[in-house]
């Protein structure tokens, strides 16, 4: 046997590809990034293991996982190139996905151009059997299987390369479902068949439908991707496991990634989110809003109780999904969007980007266009001379000649509309972190803003401050930071018994304990087999609820997880319901009937966690990290005389106050005057605001 | 006798509003101004949607649930909307008016905070009956600074019809409980009188009382974060960032006017009936383009209906302000300064602008067709900015008895839009919504676990998306059979005599259709507005209306017909019959040369 093994995290991303390596027991870490190879993204992939193991003077050999957050099911339904699927439905219902809810898009309310994305299934594709059940899962129309072989017939002509099946009500019963689905496997012996029943075993027939469709649309091209790479991996590691991240934040098999794809869509944004939680739990944050900003998005995250919140309300590419997933926010804002100004006057930043290519004014590749990073060169919070590792230089003529041209239609200085440009992103980028935080009825007050990406820690205190935040904070290697999360992941599989909403306080509890016992049994099943021993699996027990009459859940973790579901842990149940509905909702009326919808087991096989580099405890005095100062430019002063700091020689305990700009290779904090920023043990940067204290680091 | 409504417009005259400067905010650095003005429009906008979702996960009805049928608005001391949430055209206009009544009738010394105003009076800015405002006043260190207000749709507020959908109906006395402004929670506790005198009205209390808690708790989340609002930027930026706000979207609207053509252009459309009488009602509309300024004319338009048909005022001005913010700035922040460069001009006794005791629960079968006939109108002046003819009305039905598995009453709302219109790039996108209203429809799935119907069938119509160079969206067909002994069938619909009508040579879309047992020997076709009793197992069929085609239908390429053929929506004979082409029925190719003969003896002939 090998010596000391190692633990791999590759990070897909549009531009380059982020690897991570860690030991055994999570005590090294070393992250390197290579570029994205979109033609052959398992090329990109290897490259990035091979590099890293060398960074870190690693044989190959002696790596013992890879754990891999892919892009390619999102870049298949970015640019609808999954498989030519079979839909098959209920008779009467084939327009199901195009259908769909017929709710246009909210850019649409006035502007009639605008549509929802059309379904991955066209019509002809669509088709019907004969079969019918009710409300309770009775069978009304016994499947009538020559109307299956008729689609069947469809389907081979057609020559379909996935199929998906959807009937109403196959949540309370799959019966015809699987019967449905042994009929065409045998017609088509080596084709993914997705059942909704199977999938998404929740009621609402077109999001069931949708996420089954979506799984089938990404299943071939996960499959061929996962096979290639696959086996460069025996080639070249070896016995080395490859596990897959799936978008509710835990990792799983390359076999369970092939037959669920819709898991793995938005894996790599998940990790971020993870990472978030778990820096936060290592310094005692428990509540924490993730965000991750980069060129052109900036991906929101959730973080309550240590612990990454999920929602099965979700959507890819604005079509739904009805698994649970990281509760995730994506809006188009970066260091690449670009400024304009309407025909009203109004300035407005993105959601166009300059991408890449060009990229912003100042990356001197023929953009002329005003961007955030050249409204940040322009006040003097970027360093021209000192970008992505010093790999680049900025110009920063072409970013004051970009932001002029603004500057001029709004009749004002050069410097103002930069501000102007990095206050219009602020506030973009602020109602999206209040979308997914006030709108759940959260109050951001007693929350951190953990900011990375490359453009993270310029924005974060300042968007912090005007959300009333607690506190900002910047992690190490902010640049690379999501593939770190996919090291500290979970394996996860999640489970879902649908009981078609009974009343809580008349449940027979016996029948709701027999459905946890057989979704443990699954978890632990599906677990051993990935290798987890009894000891690192972890079962967490869920269970959505409603008022009765309404028609949305709220999911809550049982409060009493140890013993068989009784009265009095049913009683616990309804009464954490109830402070959860009154903290969302303003009201809860007592007394009023609690109906269960769902029960949901979270299976978890617990990987060993990573451990940050230390640094050694010093003064409060940061003098050693100076490296000289330059003008900044800030709201209602003007330009300050500004520290520089190099991020490589903060050490625990030191205070930098603002103004202050804090440089490392691929990322940037600004400290704005009158804020004081603190260096934790592992080098994170905390800045308290709004009044709050200084919490420990 | 002409009776002119206009808008108010205030913060000034419009001449100075006119020849400000486009960078500039009202007072103080303009810079500043424009982005304050910005980041505070995201953050109110953030509160209107908040306000909504609160609204949808707490209510108790699908139509608030599933539908969706709810608006949600913040307004300024004076009750001028400052931001609206991603909901309904058609109920936002009314909180103008509504609004404009309320100030006046509240003085802020009659207000505290955790008082709660209710209302659903159609004739004091109201849309019908079962739509019913709720209006919070928003305080901040004890001075009044607005108001937060929703409107949602009810399963049932009394009256004649379970679930207050009944076409046909002559006063509005039988459409439900009307009630004026009333203060339903006052000072934080509910007035347990009122709530009595309603839950005696109503046929389903726990219901109906359960959806105005829910609007309750959306208005609580409303004030308490317009509150944090003011305490993080002060009641001097709030107002005057509030104030710009109206201003810079009164601007963009100006401008966007400014740029159409000056004149004058007419068009009608008519509704089917009134539900009583047998007869067309005509729409008329005459849009004068002045400069910067719009004048929209009603007052051709017939006389009010002795039937439900009738638009009430609010959701006429609603239909007037939807069209000219879609064609003039899509993107404008939807507020009172949209309005202001607008007027409209109605006479009241007319079906745009009822009189008292006027049945209105029909109502959107009249604005509805304001819309269609202004966008015909517009069409000759911007043809690239409309769209052809829609469904143009919207099918709202209920049904209500006893469920057999409960033993307890039961109110089934379903509202059905249908095609819309071809765009001038783009067919109409099938079976979507358009247009005034922005809902979802109810999972069937959650509809047959709820009520004791079942839906067989929602489907699309093959052909019944009008031909044209771009075609008309397909309509819909939705099969529902009773599951209880017996049910009181309530709806208003429209378009089954008069179809949406095509553009430039395009066609007009299918029209709709109600069926009773379809196929069975007692099939019958029922009347568009009515109220009817079922019994166990009848199946009514909802054929809903099309949508008309934009453009020659011999200019649409023959791809995108073959499209059409290869997914069913458009068959053979109808590809043959609307497109003037021949159909190889072997591969559902359109026959190039066959076609090209056909249309050249056509064109000789």
């Amino acid at each position: 046997m090998k010596q000391e093994r190692y633990r791999v995290a590759i990070d897909v991303g549009g531009t380059f590809t982020d690897a991570v390596l860690t030991d055994r027991a999570g005590k090294r870490l070393v992250a390197i990034k290579v570029p994205t190879t979109p033609a052959n993204r398992a090329d990109g992939v290897m490259n990035g293991v091979h590099a890293v193991a060398r960074a870190a003077g690693v044989e190959a050999h002696d790596i013992e996982e890879v754990v891999h957050g892919s892009t390619t099911g999102t870049n298949a339904l970015i640019e609808r190139t999954g498989a030519k699927v079979g839909f098959l439905t209920t008779a009467g219902f084939r327009d199901l996905l195009e259908i769909g809810r017929v709710m246009r898009p909210h850019e649409g309310l006035y502007d009639f151009t605008v549509d929802r994305p059309p379904p991955l299934v066209p019509r002809y594709l669509c088709l019907e059997a004969t079969e019918r059940l009710d409300a309770a899962g009775a069978v009304l129309t016994p499947l009538d299987e020559a109307s299956v072989h008729a689609a069947a017939d469809a389907f081979e002509r057609e020559r379909v390369e996935a199929i998906a099946i959807c009937f109403f009500f196959s949540f309370l019963n799959p019966v015809h479902e699987k019967r449905a689905a042994a009929i065409l496997a045998e017609r088509f012996p080596g084709l993914l068949i997705s059942l909704s029943s199977d999938v998404s075993p929740e009621y609402r027939e077109y999001e069931r439908a949708n996420t089954t469709v979506m799984n089938a649309y990404l299943a071939p091209v996960m499959r061929a991707y996962l096979t290639r790479l696959s086996e460069r991996m025996r080639a070249e590691l070896g016995d080395a496991r490859l596990s897959i991240i799936q978008a509710n934040g835990g990792s799983t098999s390359v076999e369970h990634a092939r037959r669920l794809a819709v898991t793995t869509v938005n894996s790599g944004p998940a990790g971020g989110v993870v990472a978030a939680a778990f820096y936060g739990r290592r310094n005692k944050r428990s509540r924490v809003v993730s965000v991750d900003m980069g060129g052109t998005s900036f991906d929101i995250g959730l973080v309550e109780g240590g612990v990454s919140r999920v929602t099965t309300e979700g959507a890819f590419q604005e079509l739904p999904v009805k698994i649970p997933i990281i509760d995730l926010h994506i809006i188009g804002a970066g260091g690449g969007s670009i400024a304009w100004i309407d025909r009203g006057g109004a300035l407005n930043v993105g959601p166009h980007s300059a991408g890449a290519e060009p990229g912003p004014a100042c990356y001197g590749r023929g953009g002329v266009e005003a961007t955030v990073t050249d409204a940040n060169v322009v006040l003097g919070r970027l360093n021209p001379g000192n970008f992505n590792a010093g790999q680049m230089t900025l110009d920063a003529e072409a970013a004051r000649r970009a932001v002029s041209a603004i500057a001029s239609k709004l009749g004002t200085r050069v410097e103002e509309a930069a501000l102007g440009i990095v206050r219009v992103v602020n506030a973009n980028m602020i109602k999206g972190i209040a979308t997914v935080t006030i709108q759940r009825g959260i109050d951001v007050r007693d929350f951190s803003l953990l900011s990375f990406g490359g453009a993270g820690g310029v924005h974060a205190v300042d968007m912090a401050r005007e959300l009333g935040m607690a506190e900002a904070v910047i992690p190490p290697l902010p640049g690379t930071f999501s593939a770190i999360g996919l090291l500290v992941t979970e394996m996860r599989h999640d489970y879902v018994s649908a009981l078609g909403a009974i009343t809580a306080d008349k449940a027979d509890l016996g029948k709701l304990e027999r459905h946890f016992q057989a979704m443990e049994k699954a978890g632990r099943q599906e677990l051993a087999a990935q290798g987890y021993a009894a000891d690192r699996i972890r079962l967490t027990r869920i269970a959505d609820l409603k008022v009765l009459g309404q028609t949305y859940e709220l999911s809550l973790a049982l409060p009493v997880q140890d013993r068989a579901l009784d009265p009095a842990g049913m009683k616990a149940l309804l009464r954490a319901f109830g402070n959860l509905y009154r903290s969302r909702y303003a009201f809860f009326y007592e007394g009023e009937p609690i109906e269960l919808v769902n029960l949901r087991l979270a299976a978890e096989g617990l990987n060993a966690p990573v451990q940050l580099k230390r640094a050694a405890q010093a003064g409060s005095d940061p003098a050693p990290a100076r490296r000289g100062r330059r003008p900044v430019y800030f709201e209602g002063r003007g330009f300050v005389p500004t520290a520089i700091y190099e991020r490589d020689g903060l050490r625990h305990g030191m205070r930098i106050k603002g103004p202050a700009v804090i440089e490392e290779p691929t990322s940037a904090t600004l400290v704005p005057p009158g804020y004081t920023a603190a260096v934790g043990a592992d080098l994170g940067l905390f800045v308290p605001l709004n009044g709050a204290k200084e919490k420990r680091q | 006798m002409s009776h002119m409504r206009r808008p108010p417009v205030k913060g000034g005259s419009e001449r100075a509003l006119r020849e400000r400067p486009p960078s500039q905010g009202v007072k103080g650095t303009p810079m500043s101004d424009v982005v304050t003005m910005q980041v505070i429009r995201y953050a109110l906008e953030q509160v209107a949607d908040e306000m909504g979702y609160t609204l949808v996960r707490t209510g108790r009805s699908t139509i608030i649930t599933e539908i969706k049928d709810i608006s949600c608005v913040i307004t300024d001391a004076r009750g001028q909307t400052v931001a609206q949430a991603h909901h309904t055209p058609s109920l936002l206009a009314g909180f103008e008016i509504t609004m404009r009544e309320l100030v006046r009738q509240y003085k802020a010394k009659d207000l505290a905070p955790g008082d709660v105003i209710i209302t659903n009076d159609p004739y004091t800015g109201g849309q019908h009956i079962m739509d019913l405002y709720a209006i919070a006043p928003a305080f901040h260190k004890g001075e009044l600074i607005g108001f937060v207000g929703n409107i949602t749709h009810h399963s049932d507020l009394g009256g004649v019809a379970a679930g207050g959908v009944a076409g046909g109906i002559r006063e509005i006395y039988l459409e439900g409980l009307r009630l004026p402004f009333v203060k339903v929670m006052k000072r934080g506790v509910e007035d347990q009188e009122i709530i009595g005198i309603i839950a005696n009205q109503i046929r389903l209390p726990e219901r109906t009382l359960g959806d105005i808690r829910a609007q309750i708790s959306s208005l609580m989340v409303g004030t308490e974060r317009l509150g944090r609002l003011y305490t993080r930027y002060g009641k001097q930026t709030m107002q005057r960032a509030c104030a710009s706000l109206l201003d810079y979207s009164e601007r963009r609207m100006r401008q966007g006017i400014e740029d159409l053509p000056n004149g004058t252009v007419e068009a009608e459309d008519f509704i089917d009936d009134d539900g009583i009488n047998d007869r067309p009602i005509r729409i008329k509309v005459k849009l004068t383009v002045k400069g910067d300024r719009v004048v929209v004319d009603l007052t051709g338009s017939d006389p009010q209906a002795e039937g439900n048909t009738n638009s009430t005022i609010a959701n006429t001005h609603a239909a007037v302000y939807y069209v000219m913010i879609s064609v003039v700035d899509p993107h404008a922040p939807p507020n009172s300064g949209c309005y202001r460069p607008i007027q409209v001009l109605t006479r009241p006794g007319t079906i745009v602008h009822p009189l008292p005791p006027g049945a209105v629960a029909a109502r959107t079968n009249a604005s509805q067709k304001i819309v269609e006939a202004m966008f015909v109108a517009l069409s000759k002046i911007v043809p690239q900015r409309v769209t052809a003819g829609s469904h143009g009305q919207i099918t709202t039905c209920a049904f209500g008895g006893t469920d057999p598995k409960t033993g307890k009453p039961f109110i089934f709302t379903d509202i059905q839009g249908g095609g819309n219109g071809a765009r001038p790039k783009q067919d109409g996108a099938d079976g979507q919504d358009s247009h005034l209203p922005r809902f979802m429809n109810t999972p069937v799935e959650a509809a047959e676990m709820r009520y004791p119907v079942r839906i067989e069938r929602y489907e699309f119509i093959p052909d019944s998306g009008g031909a044209g160079a771009t075609r008309g969206s397909l309509a819909l067909r939705r099969d529902i059979r009773l599951l209880a002994e017996r049910a009181s069938f309530a709806r208003y619909g429209d378009r089954h005599k008069f179809a949406p009508q095509g553009l430039f040579g395009g066609k007009p879309g299918g029209k709709g259709a109600l069926i009773l047992n379809p196929g069975s020997p007692d099939e019958r076709r029922m009347k568009s507005k009515g109220l009817d009793t079922l019994q166990k197992n009848d199946l009514v069929r909802m054929e809903l209306p099309g949508a008309g085609g934009y453009g020659d239908p011999r200019e649409r390429p023959f791809e995108a017909i073959e499209r059409d053929l290869k997914n069913g929506k458009v068959t053979p004979d109808g590809a043959e019959r609307d497109y003037d082409l021949v159909v190889d029925r072997g591969d559902l190719t359109v026959d190039r040369a066959a076609t090209a003969r056909l249309r050249a003896e056509r064109r000789s002939a």
